[in-house]
């Protein structure tokens, strides 16, 4: 260990070495400056041919392959999200392309889609450093990564290079208020999440105000979920706001928290923001051995592995939902897609050995807009396919696609599901409902 | 035949110019993976600044790139300056920062400087994560009409260039010799007169200078910012990384470091986006088992003992002076 | 009410992560390491007692009988391995080296067992006195660490190696001219800190839910209440832990939540002001 002590303190003199290291016997009569000046070359060069090399195979003659490039939170603390919805485009892909591609009429044939992945960490500074590089390659469209934060972190780099990005999975309203005009939502944005369940409790006719709780992640898709959804309750009669906190995602534990709202005694908890936050929450909800009349969180109820995780625990607890499986479209006249709700289902569930949930149709779903987009304008051209999203409006077995002025989604609508007997139910609206809400939780 | 690099040498700095300012921006497909490893180069060197001199692990470095980055990009969102002045003025508000932050922390030894300012990291971005003023978490976008790419590449490469030159010549000044004494025997140093509290707070000034230039230079280019972007502990350990990689205390270490880290990174991000953790990990172990002094410190040991087997045949003992140069 | 409730959970929660402060100061004590993959370890301690559950349906209490000698082991490979390369050296390679194996832990573990989140369907029921709900698992865990912790103190206090533990960190030359050989010390202390971490893993999958990268939190709380305490002080890790825990949990009363977790940090800084070795702290020269 002594020697290894004395090498630390021997980090002197780099430019020696590293000239040393270029041109071996050159060191006395080479002066710093041109060291220097070498090494940079070096880098230089590397950098540009590894550029080079990067670009070569961007400059065929004609697109051999439609490019969606996107990033996705492979890791970090969006990670269980991100691949969810990674999976729901490759599985479009694998259905695009075992149909030979998608028809471009501008080019006469069918063009097979190939995904440009990375993975972004659940970083923004990483979102945007990839989505340069995206760009760089030469890729036809993008579509933004999982979570608002991250999708308006893509967002200028799209909006600057003319690229089309569609969002799956940035639901917050704060995207489409800064006049970008190449970001297109796919999913119902943020201030729309929790307006059905607020319609169906005040559809429970209760005779005293409902006491309602808001807590919710601090972060751009839970706020903007929570102002649509606070400023629909203080416009109608019947609630009564008790509590309004935001928290920190990455905390151990709400503890603290939750006594005190339990404190106010409320009727119902409305609140959450992803996966790890809303399981550590109904974890403390039960350890505290609190009870609400109902709870309603985004994101995490949705997720199969909420019941697998939190056993009994999961019971009656409602969400928010984009999509279920039970939701069928298909007898609608303007149905695109060559797939049910029940089938994509199926097939998810066979490929992926887990089944979606409203995450992984969403990203399918954002395949198909893409793909409705290229036929119906016969265009690679991103500038195009905006253009002809702008006019479109059909239904998929996600739901209703038609876009508002900004780009935001305006056709799609929500649903309520609700954990009962370990399985997931459709309890609002009533015509696409399985079952009847149970409230109060037991 | 021996080469005569005498002749080349005055080529060398214009032809890297050239290829910084001409050939990358024009035969590399954009300036994005050019501006990124420059700003990386400025993170990494800037973070050497500190700790390469002092000894001191700044945990909290990406709090000046941070800074730099919302200074600089509230002033551009607002139109309150044009996007040049923003950038020297998201640098200028670090060195700040950076002076108000030595007040507590250079009285601190070792690990405890390091956690502190791992301390100060996380309770800014709580800050700027509830600070309604400036986005909260959300964070905010500058208009796309300040999306100047060829510009900002060149900007970024005066800032690499001068970060560069900055550390050069704090390695070669009287200031590097009292770091040096710093560094290896603080007690001592101060004993003789050396005032090691100034010292460190310059460092560090000067150090949060250049990272806020970075941020402030990022936030002009990919037109966005929020708090977990700005003070990710991310940015900060793979600063550390970098440096670690090329040689700390080095001039060069941290420009093939960043360069090398960020190269190799992003390559693997391409190939296997599910496994390029994996392989950054296993680099990392490799480079502390295989190398601890970095690059830089290992060809430095090849050549050396290269040459001492060289003299040792010539017979020649009498160039041991130089030797203890290296 | 609700004030003494708050004060009874911050003294529980403090107490878990006090204890395992401990080992991340033990280590740092006897070889001047920052270990950055301490809660990478309680990450793997967390799911070695999911899948015990989940596979063999041994309960997480159980399963500690299995993590504790399995962290120590591990520890012990990765102190022959790895960190013997880097202990006394200047502390960025420490930071460098563990942060390097924190990156492999958590992306190893993401590889192999997916990015979803794991939790246990286990409950108990939580303990009512005097007006105060404390949840049962909350209980479970104050309660082990105080095992722990009085065992670990029985350790140091009463045995040859756990005053060799003691001498080593106080003095490592004076150790060693006293015939102790601080590497095997050395050893020991890397193997016991492991140990802590993994067997707290065991706790908190009674808590929460855990994900490949959640070990990034433990490591930065563990930093804090370690730093505060003060470096090398077992005891002060205790007391750290307990005031970050109560700070947390009472500020929780008057600030946003999404606030509080400032407050332990700007507390931290506060007190390095006053104190610049922590509250317990030795000299960090």
């Amino acid at each position: 260990m002594g020697t290894e002590g004395e090498s630390y303190k021997r980090t002197r003199r780099l430019d020696a070495a590293i000239l040393a290291f270029v041109v071996s016997k050159a060191r006395r009569a080479l002066g710093r400056a041109a060291a220097a000046g070498i090494v940079i070359i070096l880098i230089a060069v590397a950098v540009g041919g590894y550029y080079y090399y990067q670009t070569l195979p961007t400059a065929p003659t004609g697109p051999s392959t439609i490019k969606v490039g996107m990033t996705m939170p492979l890791s970090g603390s969006l990670e269980a999200d991100g691949v969810m919805s990674l999976d729901g485009l490759k599985l479009w892909a694998h259905n695009v392309n075992a149909s030979g591609g998608i028809y471009v009429s501008s080019l006469g044939r069918k063009v097979p889609v190939q995904l440009i992945y990375y993975d972004d960490t659940s970083a923004t500074s990483v979102v945007s450093t990839d989505y340069q590089q995206l760009v760089a390659q030469g890729v036809n469209f993008l579509v933004a990564p999982y979570s608002s934060g991250l999708t308006l972190a893509a967002a200028p780099i799209a909006e600057a290079n003319h690229l089309l990005l569609l969002s799956h999975g940035g639901a917050s309203d704060s995207i489409w208020t800064k006049g970008y005009k190449y970001v297109v939502g796919v999913l119902s944005p943020g201030s729309k999440y929790m307006l059905p369940v607020i319609d169906m409790l005040k559809n429970l006719n209760s005779s005293a105000p409902l006491k309602v709780a808001f807590f919710y992640g601090n972060d751009a898709f839970s706020i903007s979920v929570v102002n649509g959804a606070s400023a629909y309750v203080n416009s109608t009669s019947g609630f009564n706001i008790v509590y309004k906190q935001s928290y920190d995602e990455s905390a151990t534990s709400y503890t603290a928290q939750l006594s005190q709202i339990a404190a106010l005694n409320p009727d119902v908890l409305l609140g959450g923001a992803h996966f790890v936050d809303g399981e550590t929450i109904m974890k403390n909800i039960q350890s505290l051995g609190l009870h609400f009349k109902m709870v309603a969180l985004l994101v995490a109820p949705d997720d199969p592995h909420f019941l697998s995780d939190l056993g009994s625990l999961a019971g009656y607890v409602v969400a928010p939902s984009q999509w279920e499986s039970s939701l069928d479209f298909s007898s609608f006249t303007s149905y695109f897609g060559n797939i049910t709700s029940s089938q994509f289902f199926t097939q998810f569930n066979s490929t992926y050995k887990m089944p979606p949930n409203y995450e992984a149709a969403e990203a399918y779903n954002t395949g198909l807009v893409l793909q409705r987009g290229i036929i119906d304008s016969g265009s690679l051209n991103s500038t195009v396919v905006r253009n002809q999203l702008s006019s479109e409006n059909f239904y998929t077995f996600y739901g209703k696609f038609q876009l508002g002025p900004t780009g935001i989604q305006a056709g799609h609508t929500m649903v309520v599901m609700q954990w009962q007997s370990g399985a997931k139910k459709v309890v609002w609206p009533k015509p696409v409902a399985t079952s009847a809400l149970v409230y109060p939780s037991p | 035949m021996k080469p005569n690099p005498q002749r080349l040498a005055p080529l060398a700095l214009p032809v890297a110019a050239a290829v910084l300012l001409y050939v990358a921006p024009n035969y590399a497909a954009g300036t994005s993976l050019p501006f990124i490893i420059l700003n990386w180069i400025v993170l990494a060197e800037s973070f050497n600044m500190f700790a390469g001199l002092t000894g001191y692990v700044n945990f909290g470095h990406v709090v000046f790139y941070g800074v730099g980055g919302y200074i600089g990009g509230l002033l551009m969102a607002n139109s309150m300056a044009s996007p040049y002045a923003a950038v020297l003025a998201g640098g200028l508000g670090s060195a700040l920062l950076a002076l108000g932050m030595s007040l507590p922390t250079t009285r601190l030894r070792g690990a405890y400087f390091a956690i502190a300012t791992l301390s100060i990291n996380e309770a800014v971005f709580v800050i700027f994560d509830n600070w309604d003023a400036v986005g909260s978490a959300p964070g905010f976008t500058i208009p796309i009409a300040d999306y100047l790419p060829l510009q900002v590449y060149y900007v970024m490469a005066i800032v690499a260039a001068l970060c560069v030159a900055t550390m050069y010549f704090m390695t070669r000044s009287k200031f590097g010799v009292a770091m040096q004494a710093i560094r290896q025997q603080e007690k001592t140093a101060s004993s003789i007169g050396v005032n090691a509290a100034f010292y460190k707070t310059v460092a560090l000034v000067i150090s949060g200078f250049f990272a806020g230039l970075a941020g402030a230079l990022a936030i002009w280019q990919i037109a966005f910012i929020d708090p977990t972007n700005a003070f990710d502990v991310r940015v900060t350990l793979n600063s550390i990384s970098m440096v670690m990689l090329g040689g700390l205390g080095t001039v060069v270490g941290p420009i093939i470091g960043g360069t090398l880290l960020y190269g190799v990174g992003d390559y693997l991000d391409r190939r296997y986006p599910f496994l390029h953790l994996i392989v950054l990990g296993v680099v990392i172990i490799g480079v502390v088992m295989a190398m601890p002094q970095g690059i830089v410190g290992a060809s430095r040991r090849f050549f050396q003992a290269r040459r001492i087997r060289r003299e040792e045949s010539e017979g020649d003992g009498s160039n041991s002076r130089d030797l203890a140069h290296l | 009410m609700i004030l003494p409730e708050l004060v009874v959970l911050g003294v529980a929660y403090g107490l878990l992560f006090g204890v395992l402060a401990l080992g991340l100061t033990l280590v740092w004590g006897v070889m001047k390491v920052v270990n950055i993959a301490h809660g990478d370890f309680v990450t793997v301690g967390a799911y070695s007692s999911y899948w015990l559950f989940t596979l063999a349906g041994v309960h997480p209490i159980l399963s500690l009988l299995f993590t504790i000698p399995f962290g120590f082991g591990l520890g012990l490979l990765v102190y022959l391995g790895l960190v013997r390369r880097v202990a006394n050296a200047p502390e960025l390679m420490s930071l460098f080296l563990t942060f390097g194996l924190s990156t492999l832990i958590s992306s190893l573990l993401l590889n192999l067992y997916s990015p979803n989140q794991r939790g246990v369907p286990i409950s108990f029921p939580s303990i009512n006195g005097l007006g105060v709900v404390l949840p049962g698992s909350v209980a479970i865990a104050a309660a082990y660490s105080v095992v722990v912790a009085v065992l670990l103190r029985l350790f140091l206090r009463r045995t040859f190696w756990g005053k060799a533990i003691r001498a080593v960190t106080e003095d490592r030359e004076a150790a060693l001219l006293m015939g102790i050989n601080p590497e095997a010390v050395s050893l020991l202390s890397f193997g016991i800190g492991v140990a802590i971490a993994t067997s707290v893993g065991s706790i908190v999958i009674l808590l929460q839910a855990v994900t490949p990268t959640v070990g990034g939190d433990f490591t930065l709380l563990s930093f804090v209440i370690v730093v505060l305490g003060g470096l090398g002080s077992p005891l002060g890790a205790l007391i750290g832990g307990v005031v970050i825990g109560v700070v947390n949990n009472v500020a929780s009363l008057y600030l946003n939540a999404a606030v509080t977790p400032a407050i332990g940090f700007i507390v931290l800084v506060v007190v390095l002001i006053v104190r610049p070795s922590g509250i317990a702290g030795l000299k960090p020269d």
